[in-house]
């Protein structure tokens, strides 16, 4: 008698919790797609926003007019237009600032059980008030029956049922939430060196001064042949850039494409200019690394025009161990 | 009764602990020696173009100590420390000691009009126009100090105008004199 009552219930109870839970989760994610910065400077905005400004009082880098809050979003833009994601941006900026510095939690790790706290309280809270009422509805009762016996046995599985959902729901809308907003786990937050690219969708809009930016970045992580093809692309549009040209002979040498960088630094070298100089030294090293004999010479002419060159110590250093 | 005052009082040390942490999180970095993430750390990439137009990038190399100063000629501190750091650059320099300095967010012709004012023309300032370099180093404003030791790692930094005192003794401990 009791059963086909108690059953109906149940389904019903377990559709309605499936329901709530895809109807929140369906929420969150077209909330934070629908939301999801298009231009560069919103998303720039969008990143600065999670960042806390470092020399500021409680204001976040995106709000503050602080020099090194403009400095950071100068290091965000860059970053942005190298590809790397929102996530691997805030990790940045935690290496050198510490967590403090990142006004969002992470979805994983302690801060993630910050995120879950309040849910699981409130979940624990529910099933102990529910419980509660069930049991001083139960002394209420006129006498113990076998009715009251099955309410109680009832009540359980949907008491857990609806604890059940909200640890699930409360638990999802974090990780759903970071993981729509970053597009990836956040263990992949760091990349390795050499890994940043300029995303497609990026490039259209830099020109010859962006592509020499992100060109350094690649130098400063040692990443010589990423450095190379951003050169390659500042050189495309500004031709006749010496600096340019400079670095990208500099860092085909660095990749060992020392025939590459020698036809780029040539005429330079052969004409009086403020780049001469540098032009010289690059050619010298581009020699040498194919063996040519000519390479003493270069860089005894590089000597000549500029002896105290910061490289020039090391240049007469190699010079003077040449076999 | 006893209870709830103990209570209370736990309740009333946890708020007040609470208020201490945020201040101390929410609150500006002050003047002094201070601690930072990438203390302990190899130091992060310094590679620029010099005020006298060279390519630089530091590198760690065996006997030498490196003091790393962020500063802009439009920071005052910056401008009352430049003496003092251009005096240690030369007296510390038979110590394996070379300094390097960052201007930052600044122009190169403010730069150089304030260090031939100051008498540092000799300093090796690396041009920081957009601020990247400072950002690197986890700098929290202008002037900041970092002491790199001779295996690159850092081991120090000072926020604010520098004392010679603190400059001098973490040279004694770090340097190969």
């Amino acid at each position: 008698m009791s059963r086909p009552v108690s059953r109906p219930v149940s389904r019903r109870a377990l559709a309605g919790a499936l329901v709530v839970g895809l109807l929140v989760l369906t929420a969150v994610v077209v909330v934070r797609h629908g939301s999801r910065p298009a231009t560069l400077d919103a998303r720039v905005d969008a990143v600065a926003g999670t960042l806390k400004c470092p020399s500021c009082e409680a204001e976040s880098v995106s709000a503050s007019n602080a020099p090194i809050a403009q400095s950071m979003r100068a290091e965000i833009r860059t970053q942005l237009r190298q590809g790397r994601t929102p996530d691997q941006v805030r990790a940045w900026f935690e290496q050198r600032y510490g967590s403090s510095v990142v006004l969002v939690p992470r979805s994983s790790g302690s801060q993630l059980v910050l995120w879950l706290a309040p849910f699981l309280v409130l979940a624990g809270g529910a099933v102990l008030l529910l419980g509660r009422r069930r049991v001083r509805a139960q002394q209420a009762a006129p006498g113990p029956s076998r009715g009251g016996a099955r309410a109680s046995s009832v009540s359980r599985p949907r008491l857990a049922l609806a604890a059940v959902t909200v640890i699930a729901v409360g638990a999802a809308v974090p990780v759903v939430t970071r993981m729509s907003s970053s597009g990836t786990p956040a263990s992949a937050a760091t990349p390795p060196a050499g890994s940043a690219r300029v995303s497609r969708a990026a490039q259209q809009d830099m020109g010859a001064g962006d592509w020499a930016d992100v060109g350094r970045s690649l130098d400063e992580q040692q990443d010589y042949s990423g450095a190379t093809k951003a050169y390659r692309h500042a050189l495309r549009l500004a031709p006749g850039s010496a600096s340019v040209r400079i670095r990208l002979a500099l860092d085909l040498v660095r990749d060992h494409r020392a025939g590459d960088a020698e036809p780029l630094v040539r005429s330079l070298a052969g004409a009086r200019g403020s780049s001469q100089s540098a032009a010289l030294l690059v050619l010298g090293l581009a020699q040498r690394s194919q063996g040519e004999p000519a390479w003493t010479g270069t860089l005894r002419r590089f000597l000549s025009l500029a002896p105290h060159h910061p490289a020039a110590a090391q240049v007469r250093r190699l010079l003077a161990s040449r076999p | 009764m006893r209870g709830r005052r103990a209570a209370a009082v736990v309740a009333l040390v946890a708020t007040a602990a609470v208020v201490v942490v945020l201040m101390t999180a929410v609150g500006g970095a002050s003047s002094g020696s201070s601690r930072s993430p990438i203390i302990g750390h190899q130091a992060p990439a310094l590679a620029g173009t010099t005020l006298s137009g060279a390519s630089f990038r530091l590198r760690p190399s065996p006997g030498t100590t490196t003091v790393v100063n962020i500063w802009a000629s439009w920071c005052g501190p910056c401008r009352n420390e430049l003496p003092m750091l251009a005096t240690a650059a030369t007296r510390w320099a038979r110590h394996g000691v070379r300094l390097v300095t960052v201007n930052t967010r600044d122009g190169p012709v403010a730069a150089r009009t304030l260090l031939k004012e100051v008498g540092a023309r000799h300093l090796l300032t690396v041009q920081d126009p957009q601020g990247r370099l400072a950002v690197t180093w986890g700098a929290t404003g202008v002037p900041e100090t970092f002491v790199v030791d001779q295996r690159g790692v850092v081991r120090a930094r000072w926020v604010g105008q520098l004392r010679q005192g603190w400059l001098d003794s973490q040279l004694h401990r770090w340097s190969a004199q």
